[in-house]
């Protein structure tokens, strides 16, 4: 195992760290374009050094796994020793380039989005601090430095997400992200307590390296977890416990729950739609591209732990499969433009779960970097739509806009046919591959392919239902905002058209063998997941025909919308829809935010309000801490009385005592 | 400067009294002398304080340094013996950088008594430094008790509308726990009187360690000395005197309180408590990490449901602690390293929040969240630096709150006992930690201005960024670079992990066995000290 050292990469965090840092501190004394401009070239010098990482590895030999620098030695507690040291593979190639590339146009795109916002330096700064908290998650050589982007990244988002911190609601969704994020990393830490415990218990050095763990995982296959307060049974006791746990599985387990934080997946998926409170790129970038990708990373990053454990990876593909079915069930109904496309994202990183899940690492990787692309370009798109409509976001109160935003019409046509899977643009080769794989991989079953289908098809019904509504038709915009509608600046509109080329083209990378292709990113992969067996041997033949049951699927799904919304007769149908229990359900979101409130945060705050007044405060401090001392207050008083000074009193007790010896003198007699 | 050195420890100590002593005969009509004198004197002791950094950790048996000996009062073995070690170093190193942050920050808003106030914070500084490197336990008793008295007028004088209150209920709370550490001392140094041969008395905390003690002596010793430590830390439930004792207190007091003071609690565990009766405290190891935990989720959830700003971040501090002895508890490595760790990023995040609200206060008067909101539109400096502060404060990594807590739960996830299921437990206050400190944060920054008096409330200046600015830049330097830390502290718990644990085989062992037995240490814990009149040499 031979690793390249070069003394770059920490260049590429670095830089948006420190520009955005520096933006925080001076942006606001300066004039407001030049922070836009800085981040836009911090992003820009990181995309050139990532570039040239990407190129270093690609000239390195065979043999070399990664390119690696360590930065200094973190901490060191007994025999763990926690490098702060990058490396870059194949996979974190991948991810750094979609991170710096994407995000740099995002930025771009940014400058025109906020030049009427005078707060830009604010949103410039965090912009940047996400930007470096990601690159230094995908680019960490072990898992706590991963976890130091990891939480990195959520608190950036629910600093962006509460950017209009004077709407109280936009800055409680911030919270609520950072909240169900954190829930979500508690289980990722606790994940890598267990793994360390693993570790100890097979004889191994403790280390959190993603390469020394990938070494030694075949020692952790054997290890046992008792689910009781015990110690856990070593291998090959005759005591293993009925109610243990393979370790691994456990780990895997845990980790995902991270995962499932981080991504928006069940169950606690429920803060994704909530955070389109923030500016529209922070979506698009945050929401979209990159942040809630880092769970879909995560697995693949340590696929060798995942794929020993069967039961994990079952549970990933079934939690991503029934993430995604409910995501694109709930996206059929929404009216906020924003809220359709995180349901859609949330659904788009099922898909990617249900790949990982299968073993279809390199088809969950491709899909999270086409979805980059096309989930980018709706995001933005949205966000050119609202820009020109002085923010409106309800769909029902738009139509016509063909005419009005052109660049944008066309650009989001592309990102929607992207998405809903049609040949030949981008999405159509990422979904295809993982429906083969969900269908054909060993861990794969019919019965995933057919919830993978199923929510293609709504995919596609949800995309262009939104797209016929906002674009075409007839226009439903309020009168007063009706005259200002205006197409978006060119920062905004270059932005879109390099994405819907990106969208278009980026398919092409990946060109399955079936059609001539070379299958060209499976084989750029192919270093990092090449120990991966559990995907069955080529088909061809079922491959083909999924392909067709898919371009059917997605192209019927596109024409039947297209023509229901632009049916005269829609709204009646309409009408008659919404009446119904199933319709106000899907809209109300299944009241799952309401169900986590119900059995969740109202006993939690019940309890605690209990706990401060009842319990701390009447039990605790005025009954026991300040309980004895009244006594003696109450004992000495009653004592002092005696003391009075009073002769009269005095004489008074002096007699009582005297006539109660007498009668008991007498009484004894 | 040879000298200076050699009695480095002494000058630390006597020098903010000495100080005071000038200070009590300037003029008390020319406050601005008595500040800048104030100043000076802690400043010095800060730049003094600063050598301690260049020494290297030791390992094994002579892991104090620095030490100093001479006879007090030879007829009952009481010395003057000083030394520090990993725990000490950087809880003295916190102390002197933060009383001239807290003289700083104090200039403006104390405008009565000013040569009695500077004079409490210069003898407490005192009583801190003394009780952080005395090695005898008799010192360490006196300088105890001196901490109590300047801290008991800081809050009895200065403090809020409620402060007679709270000034007794801290006094008298801290003293029932250190009385019953006075018996025990006592116990101790007579049983150790009646063992030797020949016999001699001695407080010489070096020699009690190897004084062989009963399990059951143990046990009733150690629980003195722990109630002692728990008031102190505050460990639930004996927590009930701490905010009332914040929220009354001046900033300063609050500052000095939650940072410095409270970390004697988690000291005298470490110095004390467990290396003299490690027996003791591998059978109540338990029942701390239980109570540990506790604190950690318990003082998170009634932070969360708190209306007062103080009081939050006091409860929070219950919270913070809770990890800490946790961390103490589970006798590992890891676990020492952590709590240490967690108790100076403690002192650095709840002393910036302190500060921070101090701020707000004198602007507006008031410790109601209710009364502010929307402030991020008006003060955003200071919003940058509460957000800073929250987020040091839930442990976000890169942050100084981090390794502490991460460390804590990688020891309890080692300790063989209950220190998995605490740890998992523990785990979750992470949760609440990130939910009661967003909730102020929320409360008083997010939101429109509600009430027409924050409208023109003044942002942070230069002087105020200023104090607050070497907080604010360990806060960064310690989440990064706590390497810089832990190896020093790692010495000095390896020597009580190798003490507990040997301590808890030879309690398991002795479990089968039958009859009684004496417990007494295989191993010299310290080198013994020379006594510098008898010209010995180091």
């Amino acid at each position: 195992m031979n690793v390249f050292v070069s003394n770059d990469l920490w260049l590429i965090p670095l830089i948006p760290f420190v520009v955005g840092f520096a933006i925080g501190l001076f942006g606001r004394y300066v004039q407001q374009f030049w922070s836009g401009f800085a981040a836009c070239l911090a992003m820009l010098a990181s995309l050139v050094y990532s570039i040239k990482a990407v190129f270093l590895l690609a000239s390195t030999p065979a043999d070399v796994v990664h390119v690696k620098q360590h930065v200094w030695t973190w901490m060191t507690s007994g025999g763990l020793t926690i490098d702060f040291s990058l490396v870059v593979d194949q996979l974190t190639a991948v991810m750094i380039l979609i991170v710096t590339g994407v995000g740099f146009l995002i930025h771009y795109y940014s400058l025109g989005y906020m030049e009427h916002d005078h707060d830009s330096p604010r949103f410039f700064c965090q912009l940047n601090l996400f930007a470096g908290f990601m690159l230094l998650l995908v680019m960490a050589s072990n898992l706590l430095v991963m976890f130091v982007g990891w939480e990195g990244v959520g608190a950036c988002s629910y600093l962006l997400i509460g950017f209009y911190f004077k709407e109280s609601e936009k800055a409680a969704a911030g919270q609520k992200a950072f909240l169900v994020n954190r829930i979500g990393d508690v289980f990722f830490v606790l994940g890598v307590l267990l793994l360390l415990y693993g570790l100890a218990q097979a004889g191994l050095a403790p280390t959190l390296e993603f390469a020394q763990i990938k070494a030694g995982a075949g020692a952790l296959e054997d290890q046992r977890l008792a689910l009781s307060w015990g110690t856990a049974a070593g291998a090959g006791s005759p005591l293993v416990e009925p109610t243990s746990v393979g370790l691994v599985t456990m780990v895997c387990l845990l980790l995902f729950v991270g995962a499932t934080g981080k991504s928006a997946q069940i169950p606690l998926f429920v803060w994704l739609p909530d955070a389109m409170a923030g500016p529209t790129p922070v979506s698009a970038l945050i929401h979209a591209a990159t942040m809630v990708t880092a769970g879909v990373y995560m697995v693949c990053r340590l696929h060798f732990l995942f794929v020993m454990s069967p039961t994990a990876m079952a549970v990933i593909a079934w939690v991503g499969a029934l993430t995604a079915l409910m995501a694109g069930v709930i996206g059929l109904a929404q009216r906020d433009i924003k809220r359709v496309l995180a349901y859609s994202t949330i659904s788009q990183l099922g898909y990617m779960f249900l790949a990982a899940g299968v073993g279809a690492f390199a088809a969950a990787i491709f899909h999270l970097l086409t979805h980059a692309f096309f989930k980018a370009l709706l995001f933005l798109g949205a966000g050119s739509v609202i820009h020109g409509l002085k923010g409106e976001q309800d769909i029902f109160k738009m139509g016509g806009l063909r005419t009005k935003l052109p660049v944008t019409h066309l650009t989001f046509v592309v990102g929607a046919l992207a998405i809903a899977g049609v040949p030949p643009l981008a999405g159509f080769f990422s979904k295809d591959l993982i429906l083969y794989h969900a269908y054909s991989s060993r861990l794969g079953s019919p019965g995933l392919y057919l919830i993978a289908l199923i929510t293609a098809v709504l995919t596609a019904f949800y995309m262009f239902r939104m797209v016929t509504l906002v674009f075409w038709g007839e226009s439903r915009v309020d009168r007063a905002v009706k005259k200002h509608i205006h197409e978006s600046p060119p920062s905004m509109t270059i932005t879109l058209m390099f994405l819907a080329v990106l969208s278009a083209m980026a398919g092409f990378l990946n060109l399955p063998k079936i059609l001539k292709g070379s299958e060209w990113f499976d084989t750029v992969l192919h270093p990092v997941f090449a120990r991966v067996h559990v995907l069955g041997a080529p088909d061809h033949r079922l491959e083909g025909v999924l392909m067709l049951v898919s371009i059917l699927v997605a192209v019927i799904g596109v024409t039947m919308t297209t023509l229901f919304y632009l049916s005269p007769r829609k709204d009646e149908a309409l009408e008659e829809l919404e009446v119904t229990w199933v319709y106000r359900a899907i809209y109300r979101k299944f009241a799952i935010d309401e169900l986590y409130a119900l059995i969740v945060v109202c006993p939690l705050s019940a309890f605690s309000r209990f706990l401060k007044d009842a319990f701390d405060g009447a039990l605790i401090d005025r009954t026991l801490v300040n309980g004895p001392p009244r006594l003696l207050k109450i004992a000495g008083r009653f004592l002092s009385e005696f003391q009075s000074g009073d002769v009269q009193r005095y004489l008074l007790l002096l007699t009582l005592g005297m006539a109660a010896i007498v009668v008991y003198l007498i009484k004894t007699l | 400067m040879e000298t200076l050195l050699a009695h480095l420890l002494t000058v630390l100590i006597l020098l903010p009294v000495l100080g005071s002593l000038v200070i009590a005969y300037l003029p008390g009509t020319r406050p601005r002398l008595i500040w800048r004198a104030a100043l000076v004197v802690s400043m010095a002791e800060l730049l003094v304080s600063l050598a301690l950094i260049q020494f290297q950790p030791v390992g094994g048996a002579a892991s104090l340094q620095l030490t100093e000996r001479c006879d007090w009062i030879p007829a009952w073995g009481i010395q003057y013996l000083v030394g520090v070690d990993g725990f000490s170093i950087y809880l003295i190193l916190l102390t002197t950088l933060l009383t001239p942050i807290v003289l700083l920050a104090s200039q403006r808003s104390i405008r009565s008594h000013i040569k009695a106030f500077t004079i409490c914070f210069l003898v407490l500084e005192t009583g801190i430094v003394g009780s952080l490197s005395s090695l005898d336990l008799f010192l360490f008793y006196l300088f105890w008790e001196i901490m109590l008295l300047p801290m008991f007028l800081i809050i009895g004088v200065w403090g809020g509308p409620s402060r007679i209150y709270a000034a007794v209920k801290f006094i008298l709370y801290t003293m029932i726990g250190s009385l019953l550490m006075l018996v025990a001392i006592l116990y101790l140094a007579h049983r150790h009187w009646t063992l030797s041969q020949p016999q001699v008395w001695t407080f010489n905390v070096l020699e009690l360690y190897n004084t062989p003690l009963e399990p059951t002596e143990q046990l009733w010793l150690f629980a003195a000395f722990a109630l002692a430590f728990a008031i102190k830390v505050p460990l639930f439930p004996f927590h009930t005197w701490l905010p009332d004792a914040h929220t009354e207190a001046p900033t300063g007091g609050s500052v000095i309180l939650a940072a410095v003071l409270l970390k004697l609690g988690g000291y005298g565990f470490l110095r004390f408590a467990l290396p003299l009766f490690p027996a003791a405290a591998a059978a109540f190891a338990p029942l701390l990490m239980l109570l540990g935990v506790t604190g950690i989720l318990y003082g998170a959830l009634v932070s969360w449901k708190q209306e007062d700003m103080k009081r939050l971040v006091a409860f929070s501090s219950v919270s913070h602690l809770g990890f800490a002895m946790l961390g103490i508890a589970s006798a590992t490595v890891a676990g020492i390293q952590g709590a240490m760790f967690v108790m100076l990023a403690h002192g650095l995040s709840t002393g910036g929040l302190f500060l921070l609200v101090g701020m707000l206060y004198e602007r507006r008067h008031t410790r109601m969240m209710e009364d502010y909101g929307g402030l991020m539109a008006v003060v955003p400096n200071m919003s940058w630096v509460l957000r800073l502060l929250t987020f040091a404060s839930v442990g976000l990594p890169g942050l100084c709150g981090f390794v502490g807590e991460f460390l804590v739960l990688l020891g309890a996830s080692q300790n063989e006992g209950w220190g998995r299921p605490a740890a998992v437990v523990a785990a979750f206050g992470m949760i609440v930690s990130a939910l009661y400190m967003l909730h102020m944060f929320g409360r008083v920054m997010h939101g429109e201005v509600v009430h027409q008096e924050n409208r023109t409330l003044a942002d942070m200046d230069l002087y105020e960024f200023g104090y607050l600015s070497p907080v604010l830049i360990l806060v960064f330097v310690l989440g990064l670079f706590p390497g810089w830390i832990l190896p020093r502290v790692g010495t000095a718990a390896e020597r009580v992990v190798e003490c507990v644990g040997t301590a808890r085989r030879y309690r398991l062992e002795a479990m089968d066995s039958h009859g009684n037995f004496v417990y007494s240490m295989p191993v010299r814990l310290y080198e013994s000290v020379p006594d510098l009149r008898q010209g010995g040499e180091r």
